[in-house]
């Protein structure tokens, strides 16, 4: 794909911060379970965390496709750091720019675009995952306030995050209609982060619990409108995937560059490794689909950047990207053998931290619903 | 058909119960810890598991490879670690010596894993870069080595341990009783993590011939049999890893609920479980009829290399697809799959990569 030189050169920029400052330490966060703090503060230098928002708004004034270049190329040398900014950038930021009024963008929208506020977004429940309209937190109005009861889980920087935007129905038995948006701040009384996940992968992020219990909230913490909820989190998730599709092809791309320095590198059974055909098919599978992959998430980046409708693509280019990065994360670790196995070489990491871009943000299931509905029609 | 005949039959339903009483209590905390269970694999070792296919002549059970095969199946489906530790006491370090070693040998060290010992086996990576660590020299017909090897199956236990060297002419397969000098480093690796894999650093050790159970001019025969025999062993192993999978996930889309119903009632998540299933289906043929071939002395090696190859990649698919039917929950270590899945990659790399098993293949098909 040949990019423009302003592409190229913000490419360059956001390689050369992750090769020279996050690669370093990608081995150590995922081992650690360590939460990137001094990433954070550099992608904020580096103006990396609202890419997309205007200047002022706190954002770089950029667009939607540096956003996914931003992300894949952090996503290349570590998953847990790409998926903070992936949910900070379309989860957080997002819904308030789009969906605020004034008011909430300065308040909410301007700190967390300029990083001194970590942004995330609560939608997933125990018992909602596929199913967002099974929603059964309930915010109801009682004078003039909300008062919010329930529990999210599996929410992305949930036990670090200051600002939240989540999902509530005024009555669980509405659907979808009941549905609304809400902004909480940490420290609200009522809310509290629950429990840490303990995950397979991208143990560098935290993935929480959020508790509700009576939390009060003013009016002038819904987002959009009363019974809008659904649409600002199809309008979030929608973006959202370009985001994950991003990273899923930024880790698979991860994998395709280790896995040739190793070929390269090394001689099995006295064969120089790149000379032998069962590994050059190997690698040049992984290399067709991880380009293929980055054409349908470019093309659905530019689609939105255009205000072109990128529902269909940009469901397809999630499920595409996830689908083949896992696949080239299985193989890379199988062109290293048992080598690939320790945490010495970063392919078992790489495969780990893949294979929640298969689930993340609706599931290849899900993203196959939503194109053939836009395909086929309701 | 698979048949299994009485005493079999008994076995599996033995290694069903230990594995449902005794290890699953532990099995996901010791893969947490990467803690070897040492008090399971002795209790493994009092009902006759760890010396299994070891003559009755030699303080062993003396059974046969179809009741390896069901035993290491059965542990698999519980902790696919404690069923590794087992298979490679039989399969990779008495099988060679059964086969291989003198009378002396056999007595020695058979008699050792009979009464409990652990044995370890050095597994080469075939990487240059691996390789380089060793270095050997021969001094008046005495072979003495130092360096350090990457993988030894079971080593963190084992007494003693069969590794290959290399020399001039070609490799010797020699066991090294382990001695206070060696030192052992524990890897990090993806799955497996309870089975005590290690990598080895000793300084220089001699070698005297009575340890050397192949030599230069049949040693890489003698490689490739225990490869085809490990071949049948470690394919029941990632067998019952898929069907732990499989099970897993089958008994979550029953109680998962989304959209007002049971997600098994969904054709994506019944596509899922069909392919899992078929698999695995396919996967009982291919091991039971090998190990039934190598039971009968035929030839198997062939049908073996295949198993291997399809059963090892079957638990893989099973592994994430099993993690895809659970969702978010899949990701999390309350559930088990996200750990048959690094197990089963695991599985399918040691001691031979399906790189390995392709190049293998096609020579015997052509």
């Amino acid at each position: 794909m040949i990019l423009d030189e302003k592409h190229k050169e913000f490419r360059k920029m956001v390689k050369e911060f992750a090769d020279k400052e996050v690669a370093l330490r990608a081995k150590e966060l995922d081992m650690n379970s360590e939460f990137p703090w001094d990433f954070i503060k550099r992608m904020a230098e580096l103006e990396l965390l609202a890419l997309y928002v205007p200047k002022e708004y706190g954002g770089a004034g950029l667009d939607v496709l540096s956003y996914a270049i931003a992300v894949e190329e952090i996503g290349r040398v570590c998953g847990s750091t790409g998926i903070f900014l992936a949910a900070h950038s379309s989860l957080g930021v997002y819904p308030v720019y789009h969906s605020g009024t004034e008011e909430q963008k300065q308040k909410y929208l301007i700190p967390m675009a300029r990083g001194e506020k970590i942004g995330s977004f609560g939608l997933t429940e125990p018992n909602a995952g596929s199913d967002a309209a099974g929603t059964q937190t309930t915010a109801k109005l009682v004078g003039d306030k909300y008062i919010v009861n329930g529990t999210k889980r599996f929410i992305t920087s949930g036990g670090v995050a200051d600002i939240i935007v989540f999902t509530a129905t005024k009555d669980p038995s509405l659907g979808y209609a009941g549905i609304s948006a809400f902004i909480v701040e940490k420290g609200t009384p009522g809310f509290s982060p629950g429990k840490e996940e303990d995950k397979l992968g991208l143990r560098g992020s935290i993935t929480s619990e959020l508790v509700f219990e009576d939390c009060a909230l003013p009016k002038d913490n819904l987002l959009g409108k009363e019974g809008e909820g659904f649409k600002v989190f199809m309008g979030t998730l929608d973006g959202g995937r370009i985001s994950i599709g991003a990273l899923a092809l930024g880790i698979a791309q991860g994998a395709l560059d280790a896995s040739v320095k190793f070929v390269k590198e090394n001689k099995k059974s006295g064969r120089l490794m790149k000379k032998m055909q069962s590994i050059q098919s190997r690698i040049a599978e992984m290399a067709t689909e991880v380009e293929a992959a980055r054409l349908l998430i470019y093309q659905a980046a530019m689609l939105k950047d255009n205000d072109l409708p990128f529902t269909k693509e940009s469901a397809m280019a999630k499920y595409y990207a996830s689908t083949i990065g896992t696949k080239a994360c299985d193989m890379a670790i199988t062109i290293h053998g048992m080598l690939g196995l320790t945490n010495e070489y970063p392919v078992e990491r790489f495969l780990r931290d893949e294979k929640l871009m298969e689930i993340g943000e609706g599931t290849s299931e899900i993203q196959k619903i939503v194109i053939a509905r836009e395909i086929l029609g309701k | 058909m698979i048949q299994f005949n009485d005493e079999q039959k008994m076995i599996q339903n033995e290694v069903r119960k230990f594995a449902q009483s005794e290890l699953e209590p532990i099995t996901s905390e010791i893969d947490k810890k990467s803690t070897f269970p040492a008090d399971i694999v002795k209790k493994l070792s009092e009902l006759g598991l760890s010396s299994l296919i070891i003559p009755e002549k030699y303080g062993g059970a003396d059974l046969d490879t179809t009741s390896l095969c069901i035993a290491v199946e059965e542990l698999a489906k519980v902790s696919a670690s404690v069923s590794l530790i087992l298979a490679v006491n039989n399969c990779l370090v008495a099988y060679p010596i059964m086969k291989y070693g003198s009378e002396q040998t056999k007595e020695q060290y058979l008699g050792q894993l009979s009464k409990g010992d652990m044995g370890g086996y050095v597994v080469e990576t075939g990487f240059e870069s691996s390789e380089r660590k060793i270095e050997h020299e021969e001094k008046q017909g005495v072979i003495s080595i130092a360096g350090s090897f990457d993988f030894v199956l079971n080593g963190e236990a084992a007494k003693f341990i069969i590794l290959p060297v290399k020399t001039e002419n070609g490799r010797i397969l020699y066991i090294h009783d382990k001695n206070p000098e060696d030192s052992l480093s524990k890897h990090r690796i993806l799955g497996m993590r309870a089975a005590g894999i290690v990598g080895l650093k000793f300084r220089s050790i001699s070698l005297p011939n009575d340890k050397c159970l192949a030599v230069p001019q049949e040693s890489e025969q003698v490689f490739q049999d225990i490869q085809n025999y490990s071949d049948i062993i470690f394919s029941a192993i990632s067998l019952g890893i898929a069907e732990a999978a499989y099970d897993a996930a089958l008994n979550y889309s029953k109680e998962r609920r989304q959209f007002g119903r049971a997600i098994c009632e969904f054709p994506m998540v019944q596509e899922m479980l069909i392919n899992m299933k078929t698999k695995i289906t396919a996967s009982r043929f291919l091991v039971y009829d090998t190990a039934a071939k190598a039971d009968m002395e035929q030839e198997y090696s062939l049908n073996g290399h295949i198993a291997r190859l399809f059963v090892s990649k079957t638990a893989v698919s099973c592994g994430l697809d099993a993690i895809q039917v659970h969702g978010g929950y899949g990701y999390i270590k309350e559930y088990p799959v996200e750990r048959h899945m690094r197990d089963a990659k695991t599985m399918q790399l040691l001691n031979a990569t399906p790189v390995d098993l392709e190049s293998v293949l096609a020579k015997e098909l052509l």
